[in-house]
């Protein structure tokens, strides 16, 4: 269960950040307004979904700190896996 | 130094405040780190405590631990009840000539396990993050605090000095120079674990609240200060009646404690007056089903067993202060939770290190450039603050499992011995990197990779639990999680080496 | 050496004055609010660590050295005014 809800932390934090980054992904990208717009909303849902179950699961205390912990690392993972992505993406 | 802008001024703070204690930071978010998994790294250190815990625990076990503390004559005697992380009964009491004794039991048979000669991580390590081991005037506990809030500072000062916070989450380009790629981590490290910063730093003050913020105390209750333990926190105390009594059965007086908490386990019984009539025991809950640190304290007759008060504090700033305090003491019992909190320790030393790092870049050419000799200096306290530190703290765990039990030495006690090699060896550290300043940081990545794996091996041979064991067997997956962060460390320092290395030879070779 | 002199103000004149200042407010709850005693003077102490960084950002942040002085100054002799006054109606 809990290793879900981190994906989905994980993986909202990255949908939210791929307007910027974008550019690192898909070489020179540009994203146009209204996808942006989408990404960022999606992302932030899908960080708040991730408090809702881990608040459902763990309780109050504990849902709210496992969610505030996970926000921190997931968003670190995003930000090292955006590091060394090019370095893969560039060998395609 | 009249900064003509907010952020201009917040710049030199944080410059400065970080370059001058960042050495202390570090030393302080290393040694906290590791004190998540304290207990872990005791069980590692001390082979006698790799015990499984009995599913039927006895309390009356724990009388032998009494009997011990009555007949070394002390006026108490603090038990501590065997958990899953700490499975065996501890006992501290005070020897007749004022020193603190600390004893292991097995918490089975009752028995005294043999004397492990180390202070492990639990009285080395932890104390070393919330003192610094400094106890002259309690002077330790001091610069931690200054510490503490300076590092609050620096996070404000590092929020306001950040030109694109929003757009460069998540920017870390490693491919850049090394100035950039460092900056680059050192922001990605500080803004996205930035409430875990700045709440590990003000909660670990807010434990403290009463040894460092003590006016508002002082001014509330004038001469009555000691009542402000009784009000606070429901403290018990009586004088001891001259007469001998045996103590009540250890069962009756849990029983009873727990009658008042409805559901819960004693963590710990603290016997005052052993062996008089006048005989009390504090029995406190364990909160490790809560965040919050609360204490839920009975106090229950020696002799009889019969209740005498019980409390737990329940009024709004007592209880905000338990809980934020729980958020530093992390005593609860939730391995995932556990985890990251280490992973978020981690990121703070990281931060810390990429700092004074980026700092010693950046001056780098200027400081060749203007020939200082002090420059030299400088750069070799930073190695010896970040490296330097963890090869002592290898270095200590490797002495521990290279020295016989019961060795001694010049004088020193076996635990001493590995203190004093903590030291030496941190010293060494600084030495090298003054005298080998090209290649410091490699030189000492490769030592940290090669400590580990000798921890790991010695662990093997003294005690026989290597990986494959300690995996099978369920008390021993503290010495397989230990032993398997000291594999993951060698890894990641020789990586690190080599990515130095070739670094320094790209940059050679493009003429830098 | 304006600098050590800042650096010494903000540190141990912070801290003082933030003392000064949380024995004041800790007095003026139980006084004039009602608070308890334990709880006063638990809620200021932990008050104090977020008034010391307010006041060591603030410290650093004004760029006349003499208004620092001052106001710290002046906050702290209120506060122990303040605590001189409220101690003579206690007890």
């Amino acid at each position: 269960m809990t290793a879900m809800l981190m994906l989905l932390a994980g993986w909202s934090l990255l949908a939210a950040s791929q307007p910027k980054q974008f550019g690192r992904i898909i070489s020179h990208g540009h994203v146009p307004g209204p996808v942006r717009i989408a990404m960022r909303s999606l992302g932030a849902v899908l960080l708040l979904a991730a408090l809702v179950i881990l608040v459902r699961v763990e309780g109050g205390s504990f849902g709210a700190l496992v969610w505030a912990c996970l926000l921190s690392i997931s968003a670190i993972a995003v930000a090292l896996v955006l590091a060394w992505l090019p370095r893969f993406t560039s060998r395609a | 130094m009249m900064e003509p802008t907010f952020r201009a001024s917040m710049n030199w703070l944080h410059t400065w405040f970080g370059v001058v204690l960042g050495s202390l930071l570090f030393a302080i978010f290393w040694m906290g780190t590791l004190s998540v998994f304290d207990k872990e790294i005791d069980r590692w250190m001390m082979p006698a405590s790799r015990l499984a815990l009995p599913a039927d625990f006895s309390y009356e076990a724990m009388r032998p631990a009494y009997q011990a503390a009555l007949a070394a004559k002390s006026p108490s005697v603090l038990l501590l009840v065997p958990t899953e992380r700490n499975p065996v009964i501890t006992a501290l009491w005070r020897a007749t000539d004022g020193s603190f004794a600390q004893h292991m039991f097995d918490p089975r048979s009752g028995a005294e396990l043999p004397d492990q000669g180390t202070l492990g991580a639990s009285r080395f390590i932890y104390p070393f993050h919330y003192s610094l081991n400094l106890k002259v005037l309690g002077l330790g506990y001091w610069i931690v605090g200054l510490c503490g809030m300076v590092m609050m500072a620096l996070c404000v000062s590092g929020v306001v000095i950040h030109r694109k916070i929003f757009a460069d989450f998540f920017t870390f380009r490693p491919e850049r120079k090394i100035r950039r790629a460092t900056l680059d981590l050192h922001n990605v490290a500080g803004v996205l674990g930035l409430p875990f910063h700045v709440v590990i730093s003000v909660s670990g003050l807010v434990i403290l609240f009463s040894l460092y913020f003590p006016s508002s105390i002082w001014a509330v209750y004038r001469q009555d200060i000691r009542l402000f333990g009784r009000e606070a926190y429901g403290s018990y105390v009586r004088p001891p009646a001259k007469q001998a009594a045996d103590l009540v059965s250890f069962d009756t007086m849990v029983a009873k404690a727990k009658s008042v908490w409805g559901q819960g386990e004693p963590n710990y019984l603290y016997v005052f007056h052993p062996g008089d009539a006048a005989a009390y025991v504090q029995l406190n809950r364990s909160s490790e089903d809560v965040v919050s640190n609360i204490s839920y304290v009975a106090y229950v007759d020696g002799v009889t067993g019969n209740l005498l008060s019980a409390s737990k504090p329940e009024k709004p700033a007592a209880v905000t202060q338990r809980f934020i305090a729980g958020l530093h003491f992390i005593q609860f019992k939730h391995w995932t939770l556990r985890w990251l909190y280490f992973g978020l320790g981690l990121a703070g030393c990281v931060l810390i290190a990429t700092g004074l790092l980026f700092w010693e870049e950046s001056r780098r050419e200027r400081h060749r450039r203007l020939g200082l000799a002090g420059a030299r200096v400088v750069a070799a306290v930073m190695v010896a603050s970040v490296t330097g530190i963890m090869i002592a703290t290898l270095a200590f765990m490797v002495t521990n499992r290279a020295l016989p039990p019961g060795a001694s030495a010049a004088g020193l006690e076996r635990g001493a011995i590995e203190v004093v090699v903590f030291h030496l060896i941190w010293l060494l550290t600084l030495a090298h990197a003054w005298a080998f300043a090209g290649r410091a940081w490699i030189s000492q990545c490769w030592t940290i990779s090669v400590l580990a794996i000798a921890a790991v091996m010695l662990n093997a041979a003294t005690t026989g639990d290597h990986l494959v064991r300690t995996i099978a067997h369920r008390r021993l997956w503290p010495v397989a999680g230990v032993d398997a962060m000291l594999v993951i460390s060698a890894v990641v320092a020789a990586w690190t080496a080599l990515r130095l290395a070739r670094r320094g030879q790209t940059d050679a070779e493009a003429g830098a | 050496m304006k600098t050590f002199a800042r650096t010494a103000l903000a540190i141990v004149g912070g801290y003082l004055g933030t003392s000064a200042i949380i024995a004041a407010l800790a007095m003026i709850a139980v006084a004039m609010v009602g608070m308890e005693r334990s709880e006063a003077a638990t809620l200021g102490s932990m008050l104090g660590f977020v008034i010391y960084l307010g006041v060591m950002i603030w410290s650093f942040a004004e760029p006349a050295l003499i208004r620092v002085t001052l106001w710290l100054g002046a906050v702290t002799a209120l506060s122990l005014a303040l605590i001189f006054l409220l101690s003579r109606f206690q007890a």
